[in-house]
């Protein structure tokens, strides 16, 4: 069994603090997608249960066994790198039988298994091609051949797909899903992009400044972002934030927020705010409507620009000082001045205090 | 090409110029070829010409050991002797030697430098950059005596031993590429389970071939054209190389004068094999020592 | 288990691998580096102990005519041999640069540096001949007298400087070649487009981008021929008149033919602090390191 556990791991270079005390349980067979912008840490998490680098404090346990001081070969994981890191001067054979070779596999065994995974991934064509001769997805196709033909406990993908371009990733993005399901196997995922993120994974861990944010399946973490970062970070067009106030206290942790003139009780689980207190209020540029809603704020916007998608419109428009970006659905002729009304239902709307912790438990829809 | 381009006056006088360079470069060598062709009697007469009047091959006769002592005086000698083709056996096995094994030496050191973070690395990284600023006239007493201490004296191991193990800019290259060379790579190869040594035989080893080449091309140059060190080890003529084989055959004039016929002809002789090597692998000269300024 | 911590195997591994050349350096660099030290602080001839006789060889370097004599000519040589090597250099490479790309005349260029010494010295001592020599017979051809060249002791010096100019020189012309091939061609365009000359070009962005090549030819070439000696042992052997005895043909002379072991190192320990000396200040003048290109 493969599940892996972080207990206070930190990693310093030098003196230079990178990783700090991440603590971290992944279950066997999950796909783990880590997200974050670039320099969170991301990709050190990944190399040091790798074993690439060397912890400086904590514990790695990869099925329930102390890794700490076990070499990178021997933790059973398997790495996709995301330049592939193929070996330039073996063909696409050697690269694959090269791991096995070091471990003294039997010719039969070595030969069973690329052809296994060669069919896997439609390599049988290039396996007597270099490297060189291949294209961009054929070459993160050998890397991922690699790393199957091993057959690890864990897959380890550091930003496979970052070197395609966007209808290859797409498709790379469909593969890997689909080896998933197929390998079963524990598999960590490392990517800035936040749409695979939530594509593909059982469960997202976004990182920001060497910091777990939050751990959660993609629909916790839309739903329910412990904080704007989190919220931020997660769906595409960006969360949009305005300031709003909180103009009374109620009874049973109720607040009465105000925003451009109106007021609406929210339930909240904080009992440290207090009367006049700034507070963001946030929502999803596809849950704003163009029309006033019966329970919720409404608003005028200004257009600043509109960019027609066809199915789709975004709306990147202003709110008196702040940029706010809208989506609608349908054809349109919205452009650039108008002025629209809009309005958002307060089950759409997120609530974070002035140090941008969530404020509300929202209700996650059911399935 | 060339032509299509404007001659300006500018261009006409560098070209004037590069031209006359090329001639003053080439000129001296072809005179020397020119001069081992002649017999010894002819040689104030035939002084201020471009070709020999009677062209013979006795020099070359003579150096190669095919004419006896006083045939070779006879015709023209001085009596002097040099066993070229030993000499250049000598040159060819002294160089080999250098290049393989140091090249080797010094890319393994390389590596480690580059990649292997071990304890004192910048240290010694340090001190064999600094082994380069040492006039090799310091060590040059200390590694005589040395030697002649081990008995090495006259012994290819000797005339080898202060180059073949060690170079302090063969190990300053070679590191400057391992380091260019994409770490994942060697990431990948030790997930699959390589070790050190199995990384840099399997995989930084084969991908630094052009390096090595360069390191060796240089390595060829300056050992195939050594001269002091092994001029005070390889007194006898059997350990001769063929610069210290050519001085101590200048040096020999028991006539008197110069056997500048024989002299010549063992220059063209010595010649040869660097023109070869120029013809065959031209731009891979070039461009290594080119590269030894780059850095 | 055999457990080791990862410091401790990556130091194993990275011993066993420069194991070869560490060895090469200790034996051949290192310790000779001391152990001439050690043998300056004595008197030796090679056939008897060493005796210990503290400074008295670097008092007596200092009272030694011949001595200063080898620096003064070595620090003349240097003078006669660098500018004109350089400058001829930088011509060729500019002018390679601008006419041809062609390998033949690359390695034409570079064939007298990648000849020996020795050889290139036998070529010479042939061409300078003051009899048979073709030299002095173009030299009376255009009506001039006749020169003794390597035989004179006032030109002896000189010659020796002419013949590793001549071996040098395409060296010289390769390293600013390479430099010159650094140098971003657009900036030639747009300064071009602004009416800047040739010459201004040349002045204004190719010599001072050229400068760490500059500071690698200057280096190498003055520290390298301080320390001339094959050209001057074939030709001359420091004579006539010791007009060509520079430093390191005295020190070895003073090794191995006077076998004054101890003298000849206290001078080659000098020898060292000199060029160390040098190496560093011209480093430093010219800030070698940094490149205004990337």
């Amino acid at each position: 069994m493969a599940n892996i556990t972080l207990k206070n791991v930190t990693k310093r270079f030098d003196k230079l603090e990178t990783i700090h005390s991440v603590n971290l349980e992944l279950c066997d067979g999950e796909f783990v997608v880590f997200v974050g912008p670039s320099g969170c840490g991301k990709s050190t998490l990944l190399r040091l249960i790798a074993g690439l680098e060397e912890i400086t404090e904590g514990v790695i346990e990869i099925g329930d066994k102390n890794m700490n001081n076990i070499a990178p070969a021997n933790r059973g994981v398997a790495m996709v790198f995301q330049s592939y890191a193929l070996y330039p001067h073996m063909s696409v054979r050697e690269n694959m039988s090269f791991g096995m070779e070091m471990r003294g596999e039997s010719k039969e065994n070595i030969h069973t298994r690329i052809t296994k995974a060669s069919h896997i991934l439609q390599l049988d064509e290039l396996l007597d091609r270099k490297p060189r001769q291949l294209s961009g997805g054929q070459r993160q196709r050998v890397a991922i051949g690699r790393a199957i033909v091993r057959e690890p406990d864990v897959f380890l993908f550091d930003e496979p797909l970052s070197n395609l371009d966007a209808e290859l990733r797409v498709d790379m993005r469909i593969q890997i899903a689909q080896l998933h399901k197929k390998l079963k196997a524990t598999m960590i995922y490392v990517t800035h992009d936040q749409v695979e993120a939530m594509t593909l994974a059982d469960k997202i861990v976004v990182l920001r400044a060497g910091h777990i944010e939050q751990v959660g399946s993609p629909m916790e973490l839309y739903h329910n972002p412990n904080n704007m970062f989190v919220a931020g970070f997660i769906g595409s067009p960006k969360m949009n934030f305005l300031p709003a106030l909180i103009s009374d206290i109620e009874a049973d942790n109720s607040v009465i927020v105000a925003f451009n003139g109106q007021k609406i009780l929210f339930k909240i689980q904080s009992d440290k705010l207090s009367i006049g207190d700034p507070v963001t209020l946030g929502f999803r540029p596809e849950h704003i409507h163009l029309a006033k809603q019966e329970d919720g704020f409404h608003f005028d916007i200004t257009v600043d620009v509109a960019e027609h998608l066809g199915g789709i419109s975004y709306l990147y428009s202003r709110f008196e000082n702040n940029n706010m970006t809208i989506e609608v659905s349908g054809e349109n002729v919205l452009t650039s001045g108008d002025v629209l009304s809009v309005g958002i239902k307060q089950s759409d709307c997120y609530l974070f205090d002035q140090a941008g912790k969530t404020l509300i438990e929202r209700v996650l829809p059911n399935r | 090409m060339i032509l299509i381009k404007k001659m300006t006056p500018a261009r006409c006088v560098a070209w004037l110029v590069l031209i006359t360079m090329l001639v003053v470069t080439l000129f001296p060598l072809l005179f020397v070829a020119k001069t081992s062709f002649v017999p010894a009697g002819e040689l104030y007469t035939t002084s201020t010409q471009l070709l020999p009047d009677n062209p013979t091959l006795s020099n070359y006769k003579k150096i190669f050991g095919l004419l006896s002592t006083e045939e070779s005086i006879a015709a023209g000698g001085s009596g002097a002797n040099i066993n070229i083709t030993t000499s250049m056996i000598n040159s060819v096995i002294f160089t080999g030697i250098i290049v393989i094994v140091q090249t080797f030496n010094c890319a393994l050191a390389a590596y480690a430098f580059a990649r292997i973070p071990f304890y004192g690395s910048k240290l010694l990284f340090g001190a064999f950059v600094a082994s380069m600023m040492i006039p090799s006239v310091v060590t040059l007493i200390p590694n005589f005596v040395l030697m002649r201490d081990l008995g090495l004296l006259n012994s290819m191991l000797g005339m080898v031993a202060p180059f073949f193990l060690m170079h302090g800019f063969a190990v300053f290259f070679l590191r400057q590429f391992f380091i260019s060379l994409p770490k994942d790579i060697e990431e990948a190869a030790q997930l699959d389970g390589a070790n050190s040594f199995m990384i840099f035989f399997k995989i930084a080893l084969p991908l630094s071939w052009a390096p090595l080449m360069t390191v060796a091309t240089l390595t060829t140059i300056n050992m195939w054209n050594e001269f002091l060190w092994p001029f005070l080890i390889a007194t006898d003529d059997s350990m001769k190389t063929l610069p210290v084989a050519l001085q101590s055959f200048k040096s020999q004039t028991p006539q008197g004068q110069p056997d500048w016929g024989g002299l010549m002809a063992a220059t063209v002789v010595a010649t040869i094999p660097t023109i070869i090597m120029l013809f065959f692998f031209g731009r891979r000269i070039v461009e290594s020592v080119q590269f030894t300024g780059g850095k | 288990m055999p457990f080791m911590s990862r410091k401790m195997k990556n130091s194993l591994f990275g011993y066993l691998f420069i194991f070869p050349a560490l060895i090469g350096f200790l034996l051949f660099y290192a310790w000779p580096a001391g152990r001439a030290v050690g043998i300056s602080f004595t008197d030796w001839n090679l056939l008897s102990e060493p005796y210990y006789v503290g400074l008295d060889n670097y008092v007596d370097m200092l009272e030694d005519d011949q001595f200063w004599n080898g620096l003064k000519l070595s620090a003349y040589y240097v003078l006669l041999n660098i500018p004109l090597q350089v400058m001829l250099g930088l011509f060729l490479a500019v002018a390679m640069d601008r006419l041809t790309k062609s390998l033949f005349v690359k390695a034409a260029i570079l064939l007298p540096y990648l000849l020996s010494n020795v050889l290139v010295a036998l070529v010479w001592l042939w061409m300078l001949d003051p009899i048979l020599g073709i030299v002095n017979s173009l030299v009376s051809f255009f009506g001039l007298t006749p020169q003794a060249y390597l035989g004179d002791p006032d030109q002896a010096l000189v010659s020796v400087a002419a013949i590793n100019i001549w071996r040098h020189m395409g060296l010289c012309a390769m390293l600013f070649l390479a430099g010159l091939q650094t140098i971003p061609k657009y900036l030639y365009e747009s300064a071009s487009l602004e009416g800047v000359t040739e010459f201004q070009m040349f002045r204004k962005i190719t010599l001072p981008l050229l400068r760490p090549v500059m500071v690698f030819v200057l280096v190498t070439s003055v520290t390298g021929s301080f320390q001339i000696f094959d050209t001057i042992a074939v030709t001359t052997a420091g004579g006539p008149l010791d007009s060509t005895r520079v430093i390191v043909y005295y020190i070895v002379q003073n090794a191995f033919s006077f076998y004054k072991m101890g003298y000849a190192s206290a001078m080659s320990v000098t020898l060292c602090m000199i060029m160390l000396a040098y190496t560093l200040l011209q480093m430093h003048i010219m800030r070698a390191s940094e490149s205004d290109l990337n």
